[in-house]
C-alpha cells in the first residue's frame, strides 16, 4: 500500500513539477469595479499549451497581453477568446499587431485595448461597452464576429444568455489552486467534471436510445430568417448610435478552411449577407475579412487560423491571421478622416 | 454506449457491485444479461429484436442439431441458420452497396431498384459471426449446443465484447458459464489495468493521431509530402490504437466479470511477414475466417493455384466483411494478393532465395510497408483519392507543412511501446503488481488521461462494421 502511495504521489509530484512546460495555467477572473466587468487578474501569467503553445501577460484592467499606451489614440476591440489571443504570445496578439502595423502605417499612435473574453458574444459586449467607453474614450469600438453566432446573440435577451461565466467572479478555492500551482490536479477535475468541448458539467445519459441526431438544429444555425437579420441590425445601429456611430464590425469568417478540398466559401455565407445588408441600410461600419484571408493563402500559401496541434483552417487565429486582420484595420481608420 | 463515454464505467461499476452482491450463479447470469440489454438498448431500442431473434433462432437451430441425426435434415438446419444470419447481415449491410453497385446492369433490363433508408444495426458484423459459428460448430458436433438460452443470450449478447468483439467462440466462452458471472479479487486488478492500457491506447494514442489523421486524408493534395507520410503512418497507428484499445477494455471489463476473452492483437506491426501480421492483427477475425471460410474452401491442400484462389476469396470476404464499400473489398483482395505471393515466395522459391524470414527487420519492414500501402487504400473513399494521396506523400515542395507536437508525440509512444515490448524489458508493460515501477506508471498513465485527453472523443474506428 504505502509503495502505491508513494508511486502515485511521486509521479504526480513529477507532473506538478513539469507543469509549466506541460500544463494550461489555471485561469483566475475577478471583479473590475471601474469597468463594471469580471476580467483576468492583473499581473497573472497565462500558459497556453494546447492548441498553441504561448504565455499570455495579463496587463492592466485585467486585459490579456495589454501594455497601455497613454498618449496614443485608443481604440477597442471587443470579442471572444479570439480577441483575448491566449494561443498565441503577446507580440502575435491582435491589439499588439494593430499597434505594430499603426506605427508602420499611420501618422498617429493608436493603442488598441483588447477587450477579449472566451465564450462571450454581441450581447455581453453591448453590455460592459458604456463602463469601458467611459474609461477608455476610444475613437472607435470594434467587435471582432469570428463566428456570425457572436453576432446574432444580440437579438437574444440578455437574461437568456447561456454563458455566464463572465459574470461571476472565480470562487477562491481557484485562486487558492493557482496560488499552490495545483495546475494537474485542478485540470484533472475539470476534465473529469466538464465536458472538454463545451465547458459545461458533463451530463449523464441513463434512457435508452436512439438520441434524436442534431443535423436539423446544425442547419438552422446556419441560416437566418430576414426578421431576424433585421432585429440584429437594429440592435447594433442603436448601439452605434448610441456611441456617436464609432462601432465598426469586423467579419472575420473561417475560410479559407479545409473540407475535402480547399473551402473559399462558408455555410454562413448567406445569413452574413442578410445581417450586412440590413446592417449597411443602417450606416453600419463593416470590414469584410473574407477576401484578405483568400489573398492570404493565395499570396503567401498561409491560413489565419489553426496551430500545430489543431487542425489547420480552424480554431483560434494565428499570428498571421492577427496580422490581417489587424492591417485591416488601420486601413479602416487610414480611410476615414481623422476626428 | 461507448465505451469512452462516462457512462460505461458507471455501468460496469454497477454491474461488477451487483454480481459480487448476488449469492446464486442464476441470478449473477440473469444481471450480467439485463446490463447487456440495457447497453444495446442504450445506442437504440429498435434493434433489440434483431439481435432477440438472431438469438433464438440459433440456439433453436443448436438444440434440434444437437437432438437429431439425419444428416439431410441437420444441413437443412445449418443452411436455415447460415441463411438467417448472412441474410440479415447481408440485408442491412449490403443491400444499398449492392444496388448501387449493380444499377447499371439492372437499369439494362430495364429495372431500377430504389435504394433504403437501412440503419446498420450496431455490432450486427460481430454477432452473426459469432451466432453463425456456434451453428456450424454443433453441426461439426465440435461443440455440445447449449441447453440454457439464458447462457446462450449472454454469450450473444455480453455487453463487453458485443458491439466490436473479440468474435469469441461458443466453446471457449459457454464453458466458463459453468462458474461465471464472478467477481474474484485477483481478476480486479488485471481487469482494472486491462482496461487501463485500453484507455491509453484509445484516448491518448488513437484519437490525438485521428487529429491529424483525418484533416490530411479529407484533402491530402492540399498538404505538403511529409506531412501526408506522417498521416498514413498515423492512421496505421490510430486503427491499431483504436481497435486494440477497444479490445482491450472489452477483455478488462469482461476480467472484472469473471469471463477470459481471447486476445484479439499482438504488436503485429512487428509481424515479419504478411501471414504472421494476420496471426497478430484481429486474431479472432482471422482465425475465424480460417476456420469457416478458408479451411471450407479447402485451404491449402489442393495445389497452388486453389490456395492462391482460396486466400484472394477468403480475404476479399474478409475485406467486405468491413463494410460495404469498394475500398474495403480492393483492401481485402490487396492482401489477399500479398498472402498468395508470400506463399508463392516462400514454398516455391529456392529458400536461400527466398530471403526474409520471420522477425527478420528486412521481413518486418517489408509487411509493413505492405500493410501501410493497404491502410491507404482502407481508409480512403475512392481510387482517385488513394492516387492524390499517394501524389501528395512525394511531392516535398507544395503544400501545408502540419507536424502536430500531440499527434508526433502519440506516433512516438507508440513505437516506444513496440520496441520495449520486442526487447528484454517486456515485463515493464506487464505492470504487475509487485514490480515496483508499476504505482509510478500507473500514476503517470491516469494522470496523462487526465491531462491530455482531446477535447473530442471520436467514436471507436470499427464501431462503423
Amino acid at each position: 500500500m504505502i509503495k502505491w502511495l508513494i508511486g502515485l504521489f511521486g509521479s504526480w509530484t513529477i507532473l506538478w513539477l513539469a507543469g509549466p512546460w506541460l500544463l494550461n495555467s489555471i485561469l483566475v477572473r475577478v471583479e473590475n469595479q471601474s469597468l463594471n466587468a469580471i476580467t483576468f487578474r492583473q499581473g497573472d501569467v497565462i500558459r497556453w499549451r494546447t492548441e498553441g503553445w504561448a504565455t499570455t501577460h495579463v496587463g492592466p484592467a485585467g486585459l490579456a497581453g495589454w501594455q497601455p499606451n497613454n498618449s496614443a489614440v485608443r481604440v477597442l476591440v471587443w470579442g471572444d477568446s479570439q480577441v483575448e489571443g491566449v494561443c498565441v504570445n503577446d507580440n502575435e496578439k491582435l491589439g499588439h499587431q494593430v499597434v505594430t502595423i499603426a506605427g508602420q502605417q499611420l501618422s498617429r499612435q493608436i493603442d488598441c485595448v483588447p477587450f477579449g473574453r472566451s465564450g462571450t458574444d454581441a450581447a455581453d459586449w453591448a453590455d460592459w461597452m458604456p463602463a469601458a467607453d467611459a474609461k477608455f474614450q476610444p475613437e472607435m469600438h470594434f467587435w471582432l464576429i469570428a463566428e456570425l453566432a457572436d453576432l446574432l446573440g444580440i437579438a437574444n435577451e440578455t437574461d437568456h444568455r447561456a454563458n455566464d461565466r463572465w459574470h461571476q467572479a472565480s470562487p477562491p478555492i481557484v485562486a487558492a489552486a493557482k496560488q499552490f500551482g495545483a495546475e494537474a490536479a485542478y485540470q484533472s477535475l475539470r476534465s473529469l467534471l466538464l465536458d472538454p468541448s463545451s465547458g459545461q458539467p458533463r451530463r449523464i445519459r441513463l434512457g435508452i436510445g436512439p438520441v434524436a441526431n442534431q443535423t436539423s438544429l446544425l442547419r438552422e444555425l446556419h441560416t437566418v430568417a430576414p426578421e431576424r437579420a433585421t432585429i440584429v441590425a437594429n440592435r447594433v445601429a442603436e448601439i452605434n448610435q448610441q456611441i456617436g456611430g464609432r462601432l465598426t464590425i469586423v467579419y472575420a469568417c473561417g475560410v479559407p478552411r479545409i473540407d475535402s478540398q480547399l473551402r473559399r466559401d462558408h455555410p454562413d455565407d448567406d445569413a452574413w449577407q442578410s445581417v450586412r445588408l440590413a446592417l449597411k441600410s443602417h450606416q453600419v461600419n463593416i470590414i469584410d475579412m473574407t477576401d484578405d484571408f483568400l489573398a492570404l493563402w493565395n499570396e503567401e500559401s498561409k491560413l489565419p487560423r489553426g496551430f500545430h496541434n489543431g487542425i489547420p483552417s480552424y480554431g483560434h487565429f494565428n499570428a498571421d491571421g492577427n496580422r490581417v486582420i489587424a492591417t485591416a484595420m488601420i486601413r479602416f481608420l487610414k480611410a476615414r478622416p481623422q476626428p | 454506449m461507448s465505451f469512452t463515454q462516462l457512462e460505461y464505467p458507471l455501468l460496469v461499476l454497477m454491474v461488477v457491485g451487483l454480481v459480487a452482491s448476488a449469492r446464486s450463479l442464476l441470478a449473477r447470469k440473469w444481471i450480467v444479461l439485463t446490463a447487456s440489454l440495457y447497453f444495446y438498448a442504450y445506442w437504440d431500442y429498435r434493434f433489440l429484436a434483431l439481435i432477440l431473434a438472431s438469438t433464438g433462432v440459433d440456439w433453436t437451430i443448436g438444440m434440434a442439431l444437437g437432438a437429431i441425426e439425419r444428416p439431410q435434415l441437420r444441413r437443412t438446419l445449418l443452411a436455415v441458420s447460415v441463411l438467417v444470419n448472412l441474410g440479415t447481415l447481408g440485408f442491412f449491410k449490403y443491400y444499398n452497396f449492392f444496388i448501387e453497385s449493380a444499377t447499371t446492369w439492372f437499369e439494362r433490363w430495364g429495372w431500377h431498384p430504389g435504394m433504403l433508408a437501412i440503419v446498420l444495426p450496431i455490432g450486427i458484423s460481430f454477432y452473426t459471426f459469432q451466432t453463425m459459428s456456434y451453428s456450424i460448430d454443433v453441426y461439426r458436433r465440435v461443440l455440445k449446443p447449449s441447453r440454457s438460452l439464458l447462457d446462450f443470450a449472454i454469450y450473444v449478447m455480453f455487453f463487453p465484447q458485443l458491439v466490436a468483439g473479440p468474435i469469441v467462440r461458443a466453446a471457449e466462452f459457454l464453458p466458463q458459464l459453468e462458474s461465471s458471472p464472478q467477481v474474484q479479487r485477483c481478476a480486479i486488478y488485471d481487469g482494472l489495468v486491462q482496461i487501463l492500457r485500453g484507455f491509453l491506447k484509445k484516448i491518448l494514442i488513437a484519437d490525438h493521431l485521428a487529429m491529424m489523421v483525418d484533416p490530411v486524408f479529407a484533402a491530402p493534395q492540399l498538404f505538403a509530402g511529409p506531412t501526408v507520410a506522417i498521416a498514413l503512418l498515423a492512421y496505421a497507428g490510430q486503427i491499431f490504437g483504436d481497435f486494440s484499445g477497444y479490445s482491450d477494455i472489452a477483455i478488462g471489463s469482461a476480467r472484472l466479470l469473471g469471463f477470459e476473452l481471447p486476445e484479439n492483437f499482438r504488436h503485429p506491426y512487428l509481424a515479419g511477414s504478411l501471414s504472421d501480421f494476420w496471426r497478430r492483427w484481429h486474431i479472432t477475425l482471422s482465425t475465424w475466417l480460417r476456420d469457416y471460410v478458408y479451411i471450407p474452401l479447402g485451404g491449402n491442400r489442393l495445389g497452388s493455384a486453389r490456395t492462391f484462389v482460396n486466400l484472394l476469396l477468403t480475404m476479399f470476404l474478409g475485406g467486405l466483411w468491413h463494410g460495404a464499400a469498394w475500398n474495403f473489398v480492393v483492401w481485402g483482395a490487396w492482401h489477399g494478393l500479398g498472402l498468395s505471393l508470400e506463399r508463392w515466395w516462400r514454398r516455391d522459391l529456392p529458400r536461400a532465395a527466398s530471403g526474409a524470414t520471420h522477425g527478420s527487420i528486412i521481413g518486418t519492414t517489408v509487411t509493413f510497408a505492405f500493410v501501410l500501402v493497404g491502410w491507404s487504400l482502407f481508409r480512403t473513399s475512392s481510387l482517385e483519392h488513394c492516387v492524390a494521396l499517394w501524389s501528395s506523400m512525394f511531392d516535398w515542395q507544395q503544400g501545408i507543412h502540419w507536424y502536430p507536437p500531440y499527434a508526433i508525440s502519440a506516433l512516438l509512444l507508440l513505437v516506444a511501446e513496440h520496441a520495449l515490448w520486442r526487447s528484454r524489458y517486456q515485463h515493464f508493460l506487464d505492470l504487475r503488481p509487485e514490480h515496483p515501477l508499476t504505482p509510478w506508471l500507473v500514476g503517470f498513465a491516469v494522470a496523462a488521461l487526465a491531462l491530455w485527453s482531446p477535447s473530442q472523443s471520436r467514436p471507436f474506428v470499427y464501431f462503423q462494421f
